[in-house]
Formats: C-alpha cells, structure tokens, sequence
C-alpha cells in the first residue's frame, strides 16, 4: 500500500508538463487504478487516512477511485464519513483528470446525491455540485444539470439554480453508440433528462418571477422533437400558457415548430387552461373569477396553484396597462371602482390605497410608464391622479439593452463557429459525409466534405485556441 | 473553502466581522451560502440558537441589501418552522421581510426602527435603511409629479419627523409649492456605467471596434 500511495502522489510528475504527456500519464494512471482491487484502494492504512495524504486538487483520479471504492465497500454509514471529503472533492477537483473517468465519477455523484435527498438535506450538494458544474464546461449539458436543478428546487435554492441556468447550453452530447462501458451501472443521459432539465429551468425562473426566460425554457421542451409526446412537455405546455399570462396578458402561441403529435397533445389535454386564459384575456373580472371557481382543483391536480394565484394578481396590473389606450389621467378611486381585485382577499387591497400602491410596483418593475400625483396636502382631502404617458422608454435605457444583447449575439455567434468546427471534423459526422457520397456518387463527396475542411485551417487558430479539445475530444464526449 | 474551514467560520465572531464589513452585498451573500450547509446541519438548540439566528438574520439583510426578496423568501422556507416563530431576532427579520415584500412602507420603517436588533447584525440594519430610503426616493421621483408631505414621510421613514424629511428631500432638489405639495426633482441617470471598465475609462470606442471586428470576421 505505500508504494501504492507513493505512486498516487506521483502523478502528476510534474504541474506543468504539456498536454500530450499529462494525457499519456493519465492514461497509465488509469490502467493502474482500474487493476487495483477496490479492497486495496478502501483499506485504511495503519492510522493514517490515505485520502488526507492525497491533495483533491492534484491528484484527483485517486482521490476519486478510493472514495468510490469506500462507498462500494462500505456499508449505508460510509456515506456518513464519506461526504464531507467528497464536497472537498467536488469544489477543488481537476477537471482534465476527471474528464477521463467519466463513470467514476458519475458513480460518486449519484450515490451522493441518492444520500442527500434520502437524507432529507439536499442543500448539502447544492454548493459543491455547482462549483461542479463550473469547473467543467457550464456551456455543455452534462448529467450534472438536471440533477442539479431538481435538488435546487427540493433545497429551495434558487439563487443558485439561477445562475445556472443563465449560462445557455450550446451543446448536448452524443450518445456514445459503439463503445460498451465497463459498468452497465453507469446510466447515459436520456431524452427525459434533457426535457426535465427543461422544464426544471422553466420552474426556477417561475419562482424567481423572470418570466421572459421561464417562457424561453417551456418552449424548448414544447418544441422537442419526437414521434410521442411526453408527459413532461404536456406539464411544461400547461405552465407555458400560464407564463404568458403573467408575460403579456394572453396565451402565448404553439411554437411553429412543434411536432404534429405534440400539437394535437396539446390541444386535447390542456382544455382547462385555454379557456382559463381565454376567461383571462375577455377582460371580465366576473367571468374570471367564475372560471377560477371551476379550475381550482385542476390547478391543484396540476401543481400550479400558485402560478395561477399569480396569473390573478396580474390581472389587475394587466387591465391597468389596458386602460392607457382609452385614458390619458384617471384617479384611483375609478380604477378601484373597476372592481379589477380578482384575487378575493378582502381587505383594503382592492380599494384606492391599495390600487396607489399596485401602480407604484409597476412604475418600479417599469411594467407602465405613467406618474401619480396627489391633488392636496391632507390625505384625507387627497385625491390620486394617474397620468397615463405614451412616449417610449428611456433613450439610454434602450441602448444599453441593444449593448446586452449585440454581447450576446456576439458571444453565441463564437460558439456557433467553434461548435461547426468541432462536429465537421468529427469522425460521425465525416463517416456520416461518406456514406451519403457512396449513395449518390462522388461528387457529392467533392462538393460538400472539402469546403467544410477548407475552412477550418489547422495551422493557427484551432490548435491555440482549444488545445485540451482536440486532445480531450474523445474523452469529452461523455460530458 | 473545504468543509472543515466552514465550520470555524460559522462563528459569532466571524459573522460579526462580515456585517460590518464594507464588502458588497453580493460578496456577503456568496460567503454566507457557502455557509449554509454547516449551518443546516446545526440542529436548533438553546446552545446554538444565538448563533443561527444570527446568521440567518445576517443572511436576511444581505439578501435584502441585493434586493433579491424572492431569495429571501426562499431562504425563510429553507429554515426550521419553529426557529422562525420562535426566535425574537428571526421573528423581527421574518416580519420586515412580510412588509418589504407587500411594500407596506410605514410598517418597513418601523420594524426597522423598533425591533430588537443584536449587536452583530446592527451594521446591515443600519446599511439597509440607508439604501432602502434611496431606492425609495429615486421611486418617488419616478413616480410622482407631486406628493403630499404626510405620504412622503411615510415612504422614506419619517413619519413624526417634519424636520427630518424637509432636510432629507431638500437636499435631493425637491421644492415645496404654495399649495403644500411637494415636487420631486428629477434623478440624474447615471452616465457610463456600462460603457466604462473597471477603472472608469470610456469604453465606448473599445466595443464599437470589437462589434466592427466581429462582423468583418464573419
């Protein structure tokens, strides 16, 4: 065992050898650990805990493998001791090392989590899988992601979530067809993984009321292609119809998009909520809450309850814009007089006090642009008098939001390329270009493959700007 | 931060430092989530009460001073029932975090002013008054083309205090007209912000030529 540890704390011969020899080392290191029997790797060497010798940092692979080989070992209490050095393990470890042992690593962070939400305490793995996903590339969909966002919304922590599900993912991984993995155990990531983490997105945004975004990630998983439906597009179709509510005051439309059969799903199964949003948009504050009388135990059944208690809130907001187009003032107590408090709470909120203190959000959240003004220095002789205004938002306001997105734009134009490069060069796709260059004749071959190739100059560029890519992409794949 | 470090850190002491510390209220919070863990794991106990509530207050305020309300009311459902009905210091941040969140302005001002606030926590209360005051008064400018002096005090804290709110107003360019109204002046926008780099050199030139640069790329 000393040798053993000797070697780990070997590896890497050095902090700054080059690529190609930290891939060849890894390599080695590999087969090693692979041999090792899980006994030999768990066994606690007289006194001293091999994993305290072991810096997660440096030599991540064989902090990894004993720790696996502990908790396969171990009875239900090694996760007891176990799950303190796996957070050490997860927010320092080295990704290059860990990229390489993707099933291992898959098997810690499922027994991990399967012991935090037993547990009851997921807020635990919050944290550290979040650093997790960083340290890795955050842009790629990973197994980590929706794991992450559901123990984000068991934890209750969506500020986290957040700020995960602000980095857009521009790439999902291939399912790998040909290689057969060691562990059958190991699970690859599904289609359902993918739209949960969907729908997941969708939730979190919800819960932190940024409704444009929730909108954006129900579509994605509305528009998922496919020859069924799932039941986790027909949920995110329901609280997509919701979300336009409360986005723009009626429903937003079925994506072009959508698959046929989705469409028809769609339709046939969300009923309630089309004529809920109809019931909506109508205006009618009398035909709403009848609707809503009938609708509670559907939204109940659905989990959306609190949604829909928000879609009534904004109602009265959403009626408030609408009076813009017909008035130029108007004092509080007629908008009051509208009876637009549909959310029958009682008490003073539907009265003028409170319809002041509704206007006054939305000039803050700047969902109207008006001013208020009070007619006498008594409040009790006060009068409140809205003045509608129509120019249109501020000037510096505008450019500032055209910088935001021109940064976007710019940045998903860089990834686009780098993602065209990568996948032409691929070997599937390449194979893929052959294969329908035989069918056709050659010159099919002749007029697509090579442009493609012309373009991607090997020279400069690629090597400097991804070096870990073209050594690591094989690797990569899984992650 | 390893785990082991975390737990030194969750100290009274320590949690003290951090909130009369001039960090930005971001910072604050970044450190105390990496804290939390340690904090869920501490059961609730005549021992370690002062210390959660504390944190947990501490934890409050600075999700307030970033004006992230949704996180704070995520935050006081990730916290054991009985803690928050139970403990004095949390029941007072709890309720402050009620009426920030129903924007009852003068209820804001007076759990601000009257609650039985701990030493350690003290400074963010006293920040946060401060800032929420000037969030208030940047509204107001927004939003009213003439407000009375009596709803006024009662959105910026003043209630009872004439003088206090004269001064205060006076000094951001509001008038009081013959009527007895008071006319908020405009706020200045800020200019830059986004066009200067960290040490406040215009960057205008700097993007125009990145934009240029991309599109001649392509």
């Amino acid at each position: 065992m000393d040798k053993l540890i000797d070697y780990f704390l070997g590896f890497p011969s050095s902090p700054n050898i080059s690529e190609s020899e930290l891939h060849k080392q890894i390599q080695n290191h590999l087969s090693l650990l692979n041999r090792t029997p899980a006994a030999t790797l768990a066994y606690q060497h007289a006194g001293t805990d091999v994993l305290a010798l072991l810096d997660p940092s440096v030599n991540s692979l064989a902090y990894l493998y004993v720790l696996v080989a502990r908790i396969d070992l171990g009875q239900k209490n090694a996760m007891e001791v176990a799950w303190r050095q796996i957070v050490t393990f997860l927010e320092t470890f080295n990704p290059k090392q860990v990229r390489c042992a993707q099933d291992i690593f898959k098997r810690l962070v499922d027994s991990f989590f399967s012991f935090v939400t037993e547990s009851g305490k997921p807020i635990i793995a919050i944290r550290p899988i979040k650093k997790a996903i960083l340290r890795f590339n955050p842009t790629k969909f990973s197994f980590l992601h929706p794991l992450f966002l559901r123990l984000c919304l068991e934890a209750k922590c969506y500020r986290d979530a957040a700020a995960i599900v602000d980095i857009d993912l521009v790439e999902f991984p291939c399912i790998s067809t040909g290689k057969v993995t060691e562990n059958t155990r190991v699970r690859e990531i599904t289609y359902q993984d993918v739209l949960t983490y969907f729908l997941y997105a969708g939730m979190i945004y919800m819960g932190i009321k940024e409704w444009r975004r929730a909108a954006d990630y129900l579509t994605y998983a509305i528009v998922a292609p496919g020859n069924a439906c799932s039941q986790i597009q027909i949920d995110a179709y329901k609280k997509y119809i919701l979300v336009g509510l409360l986005l723009d005051g009626k429903s937003l439309p079925i994506p072009r998009s959508t698959t046929s059969v989705a469409n028809r799903a769609y339709k046939a199964l969300s009923k309630p909520y089309e004529s809920f949003a109809a019931a909506f948009k109508a205006g009618n504050p009398e035909l709403l809450r009848t609707e809503v009388t009938q609708l509670v135990d559907v939204f109940r059944q659905d989990n959306n309850t609190g949604l829909a208690i928000q879609c009534l809130e904004a109602f009265r907001r959403m009626q408030i814009i609408a009076l813009r187009d017909t008035y130029v003032t108007l004092s509080t107590e007629e908008i009051s007089k509208k009876d637009l408090e549909v959310t029958g709470r009682g008490g003073d909120i539907g009265g003028k006090e409170g319809t002041e203190a509704v206007i006054l959000g939305m000039i803050e959240r700047e969902e109207i642009s008006a001013s208020l003004s009070h007619s006498h220095p008594d409040p009790e002789q006060s009068q409140t008098t809205v003045h509608f205004h129509n120019h249109p938002a501020d000037e510096s306001c505008n450019l500032a939001a055209l910088q935001v997105e021109l940064r976007r734009i710019m940045t998903l134009n860089k990834q686009m390329k780098s993602i065209n490069k990568k996948y032409g060069m691929s070997r599937e796709f390449i194979q893929h270009m052959v294969k329908v260059a035989k069918m056709s004749g050659s010159s099919v071959l002749a007029g697509m493959a090579e442009p493609d190739l012309m373009d991607f100059d090997y020279s400069f560029g690629w090597a400097e700007d991804e070096p870990e890519e073209t050594i690591m992409q094989d690797f990569e794949d899984d992650m | 931060m390893s785990p082991e470090k975390d737990t030194q850190k969750l100290s009274l002491a320590y949690l003290s430092t951090l909130a009369s510390s001039s960090e930005i209220p971001s910072t604050i919070v970044e450190i105390l989530a990496d804290l939390e863990t340690e904090a869920a794991l501490t059961p609730f106990s005549p021992e370690s009460a002062i210390l959660l509530s504390n944190f947990y207050s501490i934890y409050f305020f600075a999700l307030f001073l970033c004006d992230d309300l949704n996180e704070a009311r995520f935050l006081s459902k990730r916290i054991p029932v009985p803690a928050l009905q139970s403990d004095p210091l949390l029941i007072s941040t709890y309720t402050l975090l009620r009426f920030l969140y129903t924007r009852n302005y003068a209820e804001v001002y007076t759990v601000i002013d009257s609650a039985p606030w701990s030493e350690h926590v003290s400074p963010l209360v006293v920040r946060f008054k401060g800032s929420y005051r000037q969030k208030t008064v940047v509204l107001l400018s927004k939003a009213y083309s003439s407000i009375s002096p009596v709803h006024a005090a009662v959105y910026l804290g003043f209630k009872g205090d004439e003088p206090g709110l004269q001064e205060y107003v006076a000094e951001r360019g509001w008038l009081l007209d013959e009527s007895g109204l008071l006319k908020p002046a405009p706020v200045e926008v800020e200019e830059g912000g986004m066009d200067t780099d960290a040490e406040g050199n215009d960057m205008r030139i700097a993007i125009l030529s990145g934009l240029v640069t991309h599109l001649t790329e392509a």
